[in-house]
């Protein structure tokens, strides 16, 4: 039998129990009451208890730390106390950025940045706190807050559509089917697994992807393997709590058996009605969850699709059968209309919408609510965290944050770009710039936003960027498509032309580069030439027709950050 | 744990921060110079984690997309490696197989299920080795700590080509466990070259790594002469990483990577490093051997240490060796010889320091020449015609036949395509000796391997007095079943590419040259051909 749902104040043994399940391929058979489970439940529960023994060191050290030296603290405090506003904060953060260094040898021009380069013999724990909080910084990016309190939210709505909808099929035993849409990264995984998760009893959970599910077949041993996990478990639980996920498909009575057993070849698809349509039959609900809800309308005929809504259509409340609920998680707008005509009208046709944050205020809440996420078992530090919050004011007051985070929304609404903004942001923090500053945050949105396609260019070496340049060359005289004879043609001439000064590094000349023929392949490899016709046995290597997919700007910007002279000079010469 | 790694500071503690708590379920590594030594860092980094942190435990795999060539043994290699399996030979070479004995490796189900199951295999583990036969309650205490799995996949630019089904998946794997999992792929390819269509993937958290500037690059190589000396017991005293050779290494390596300045990956830098300093330290080990030698008589066990050179040794080696570094490059950068032999061939003389100071040349002498392609060295002087032949027939447009070869009244007739670039078209024909070898018909050669032979070759016959008619005699010779045999043979080694079909019987069989020009250059001035006067577009 399930356990029974624990009570809230058992927070320690609801938490090892519910990762136990986690352990065991077993997600929902243990209800979490807290609002912030998110996206998976296994993920989330770990990240809450775990804490308490990871940095139980940690834990100690605060105050012992602070005795020795009171007064500093106090002050720090004083500072710290008076308003947050624009003016202090932008006084203490603006040092702070361009400068890190600077801030140790003088102490005093920023205030927040007292606990490291004042109290040297107390560095260990605003290190240990910065780690601390950079940890929690790191798990709440993988999960992050909702901020959004707006009770109209599509969110919201969705959330609560759904849980009804759970519900009646867990307390009434409906059949139900349902279509979760949204954007990416708009939160459809984590209000299921939040509704799941809230239910009043632990549903069988079939989660399906239409990513490795390729074929029924796939799906439907997988199906197989899940229910003989699941319910394999709901016999054997009560009796041994522990070593159910292990040995769950044991010896069962179980109708699945026989397609588990049989690893080698799987079940032919005849099966897949028979198996689908002893889904009511079940001890318990059953919640089919089909992630990338479109690829499985791809598959030949949809017979999965069909038997799964066909099934929930035509399963009839009663004491007998329980509900089944097939929802289905889609990004595609259209994936009604993927649907053949019997599967479509077996649809119960209920499409929930999710949403991403809609307006970039969210954005910036979302940013202080990550990045002032409590460190959860360290209550002493109550110093810390009111610096580390009058840090992250000051840096979400700065404008340059909020110009980085306003343009990284009008281009994308995806919260996951921003939490890998934020997740480099916390990377970069260190004990000599403990707070996040908006360069940071610049220069995390130059890597981790829309990249620019060739940024590397100038790290290659010298041959290939002489090949990149002939290559342009060759396009400006006409030739777009070349060979690697044109090219080496080209650097060579090249190299004879400007033997007068030849290619000098360090003062030392170094002569015409000999192995050109490895630089292309380099330049090959790096998908920077892509071959226009496939490749012939009759052909030499060398007369293989390329085409370049670099432009003429990126090899000149490169030119321009490598700086060299020669480069320079060749790429800005006519063609001839 | 940033020291291991010199040059690489930042890298490190950037990867070290971000596994320490909850990593982004999907990295992406990218190092356009050298992702060989990207990843040998992630992988020791992590494994240093695994090792040392207690509260965040990291289990990682690294694997090689060019060694996984196939999902089955990708799945295999993770899983073994999570669970500290080792295939033996004894045992059948069996993967792990968890507690029910089960294959992992049969799709992508499996290998998730593989997965979860290690991961929870793993807990059991450390429980089981940290508290021993202790109550229930502490087990699953300790099952709740974090343990994050981390698969490092090498070269990840080969999956798209190799498991194009796979790379979806396993950017998503973290979503399809539901575990504290992430990947990371390291590679010199960016992103967005391996990226799927339609966004099937999620993006990946980026890190870049740019090549190392010249000090992190000779603090990286210096550190392996640390590491070698130390492994070596420097018995007799003469060993060429010694370690009071150090000051001189390190002046070795800056000019080393002085010449070589256009190679930045610091395992290609080492690999010439290895295969020249033996060489480069000969003479100073010799000298030292010698005094080593001649105390010998005086007292044995009390050698004397091996002295660092003087300012003057080191710029004398130094102006020696230095033709050397760049001969190294050319030849061991691109492999054409290996290491040791090459270091066998380029070593110096015996007791170089002992000669006085304007005797020493420089290594390599600068009178050598490259030596050709070993298939052309010893032809019969026919199939060299041919060859050349050929070359003129592959590179000449047909039209240009009649006035490049044809011997009519007026000499002065033939002549070569102009150079003048026209004004009005804006493009110029690329040369077809660049673009690559044409097709041509069996007969073309024939007839332009007759001009030839009639041009550079009637002088060097023996006489035949029995041919009457100017041009009989080469007519005699072109129509020889030694010909066809010889091009056949040709065609055969890979000098010719046959274009035509082996058995097709209507019309003259077709060929395609396979030579380059600097080969049939070679050909043309061993039989005193004016090549580039027959050529109609030349060099």
């Amino acid at each position: 039998m399930p356990s029974p749902p624990p009570s809230p104040t058992k927070r320690v043994t609801r938490a090892t129990r519910k990762s136990d399940d986690f352990a065991g391929d077993i997600h929902s058979a243990t209800p979490s009451p807290t609002k912030r489970v998110t996206r998976a439940t296994a993920k989330a529960s770990p990240a809450k208890p775990s804490p308490l023994k990871a940095s139980s060191p940690v834990k100690r050290r605060p105050p012992r730390a602070r005795t020795p030296s009171p007064v500093p603290d106090s002050e720090s405090e004083s500072r710290d106390a008076s308003p947050p506003v624009a003016s202090s904060s932008r006084r203490a953060s603006s040092p702070a950025i361009p400068h890190p260094e600077e801030c140790t040898s003088a102490p005093s021009a920023g205030v927040l940045e007292i606990p490291v380069p004042l109290l040297s013999p107390n560095k260990l724990a605003p290190q240990n706190c910065l780690d601390a909080q950079k940890r929690e910084i790191l798990r709440a990016i993988q999960n992050p807050p909702d901020v959004v309190d707006d009770e109209e939210s599509a969110n919201r709505i969705a959330h609560k559509q759904l849980s009804d909808l759970l519900k009646g099929t867990v307390v009434r035993g409906e059949g139900n089917s349902c279509l979760l849409l949204g954007p990416r990264g708009s939160g459809k995984t984590r209000i299921l697994n939040q509704c799941i998760s809230e239910l009043s009893e632990p549903p069988i959970v079939l989660r399906l992807s239409g990513w490795s599910q390729q074929s029924d077949r796939l799906a439907m041993r997988e199906i197989a393997y899940q229910l003989s996990q699941q319910t394999g478990r709901s016999f054997l639980a009560a009796a041994d709590d522990d070593e159910a996920a292990d040995e769950a498909d044991d010896d069962e009575p179980n109708p699945f058996l026989d397609t588990t057993t049989v690893t080698t070849s799987l079940p032919p698809s005849a099966h897949l009605p028979a198996l689908i349509s002893t889904l009511p039959t079940l001890s318990r609900p059953t919640v089919v969850v089909l992630d990338a809800f479109d690829l499985f309308a791809q598959h030949p005929r949809q017979s999965l699709l069909y038997c799964l809504l066909d099934t929930a259509q035509s399963c009839r409340g009663g004491a007998s059968s329980k509900g089944v609920a097939v929802i289905g998680l889609t990004t595609h707008v259209d994936t009604i209309n993927l649907l053949e005509k019997r599967v479509k009208s077996r649809f119960s046709g209920r499409m929930l919408r999710t949403a991403s944050p809609s307006q970039s205020q969210d954005w910036v809440e979302l940013t202080r609510g990550i990045l002032c996420s409590r460190i959860a078992e360290l209550d002493e530090t109550g110093d810390w965290q009111r610096q580390w919050e009058a840090g992250v004011h000051s840096f979400l007051q700065d404008k340059a944050t909020i110009v980085v985070l306003k343009e990284t929304f009008s281009v994308t609404k995806d919260v996951r770009v921003l939490a890998r903004l934020l997740t480099s942001v916390a990377t970069q923090l260190s004990p000599s710039a403990a707070f996040p500053t908006s360069a940071q945050l610049v220069s995390a949105a130059a890597t981790q936003r829309s990249r620019p396609r060739f940024s590397m260019l100038h790290a290659l070496p010298y041959p290939s960027l002489c090949l990149l340049i002939a290559c342009v060359h060759a396009s400006t005289a006409g030739h777009p498509i070349f060979t690697f004879e044109m090219l080496h043609e080209k650097v060579r001439d090249q190299i004879r032309l400007s033997a007068s000064a030849p290619v000098e590094v360090n003062g030392g000349s170094i002569g015409m580069p000999q192995c050109p023929r490895t630089a292309f392949e380099t330049l090959v490899a790096a998908k920077l030439f892509t071959p226009t016709a496939a490749p012939s046995a009759s052909l030499g290597k060398e007369f293989v027709k390329f085409r370049a997919e670099v432009s003429r700007e990126d090899v000149k910007r490169a030119v321009q950050t490598r700086g060299d002279i020669n480069l320079t000079k060749w790429l800005t010469k006519a063609t001839q | 744990m940033a020291t291991e790694h010199p040059g690489y500071e930042r890298f490190a503690t950037e990867i070290s921060s971000l596994f320490s708590a909850r990593a982004p379920p999907f990295l992406y590594v990218t190092d356009p110079v050298s992702p060989r030594t990207t990843a040998v860092v992630v992988n020791s980094v992590l494994s240093s984690m695994a090792r040392s942190d207690a509260s965040s435990r990291v289990y990682h795999a690294q694997i090689n997309a060019v060694a996984c060539f196939n999902a089955r043994i990708l799945y295999d290699t993770v899983l073994n490696q999570l669970a500290g399996w080792q295939v033996e030979w004894d045992t059948a070479c069996t993967n792990w197989a968890g507690d029910n004995e089960e294959r992992w490796n049969e799709n992508l189900d499996g290998f998730i299920h593989g997965l979860k199951t290690v991961h929870s295999f793993i807990g059991r583990e450390n429980t089981a080795g940290s508290t021993k036969g202790k109550g229930k309650q502490i087990e699953s205490d300790l099952v709740t700590d974090i343990r994050q799995i981390v698969l490092v996949i090498e070269r990840a630019e080969r999956l798209p080509d190799q498991m194009p089904d796979l790379l979806v998946p396993l950017t998503r794997l973290a979503e399809l466990t539901r575990l504290d999992l992430s990947i990371v792929f390291v590679s010199d390819v960016p992103w967005e070259d391996i990226r799927p269509p339609f966004g099937a993937s999620p993006d990946p958290y980026y890190v870049d790594v740019l090549a190392l500037n010249k000090e992190d690059l000779l603090r990286r190589l210096g550190s392996t002469f640390h590491a070698v000396s130390s492994q070596s017991e420097h018995t007799n005293g003469a060993d060429s990483y010694h370690p009071s050779l150090r000051p001189l290494y390190s002046q070795f390596l800056s000019v080393l990577v002085d010449s070589c300045s256009y190679v930045q990956d610091p395992n290609e830098l080492q690999y010439i490093a290895a295969a020249r300093w033996p060489g480069f330290v000969k003479p100073i080990l010799d000298a030292h051997n010698d005094r080593v030698d001649e105390d010998v008589d005086m007292d044995g066990p009390d050698e004397p240490g091996l002295k660092p050179p003087s300012e003057h040794v080191r710029m004398r080696l130094i102006r020696i060796f230095k033709p050397s570094f760049k001969t190294a490059l050319e030849t061991l950068y691109p492999r054409l010889e290996h290491a040791t032999s090459w270091a066998a061939l380029n070593g110096p003389e015996e007791n170089l320091l002992a000669k006085p100071a304007n005797k020493t040349q420089p290594i390599p002498d600068p009178g050598e020449v490259e030596v050709d392609d070993g298939r052309i060295a010893d032809l019969p002087r026919m199939s060299k015609f041919i060859l050349v032949a050929a070359y003129l027939a592959s590179t000449n447009p047909h039209t240009s036949d009649v006035r490049m070869f044809g011997r009519g009244v007026d000499e002065k007739k033939r002549k070569r395509r102009s150079h003048k670039p026209s004004a009005k078209s804006g493009t110029t024909k690329a040369p077809q000796r660049v673009l690559g070898p044409n097709t041509f018909p069996l007969d073309r050669l024939i007839a332009i391997l007759g001009a030839l032979l009639e041009e550079n070759d009637v002088d060097q016959r023996l006489p035949a007095p029995e041919y009457l008619i100017p041009g009989e005699h080469t007519d005699m010779e072109i129509a020889r079943v030694g010909i066809y045999n010889t091009i056949i043979e040709l065609s055969d080694i890979g000098l010719f590419h046959r274009t035509s079909a082996a058995e097709k019987l209507d019309g003259p069989p077709t060929f395609k040259c396979g030579i380059s020009y600097k080969m049939t250059s070679a050909l043309a001035q061993q039989l005193d051909i004016p090549l580039n006067d027959l050529l109609w577009d030349p060099a």
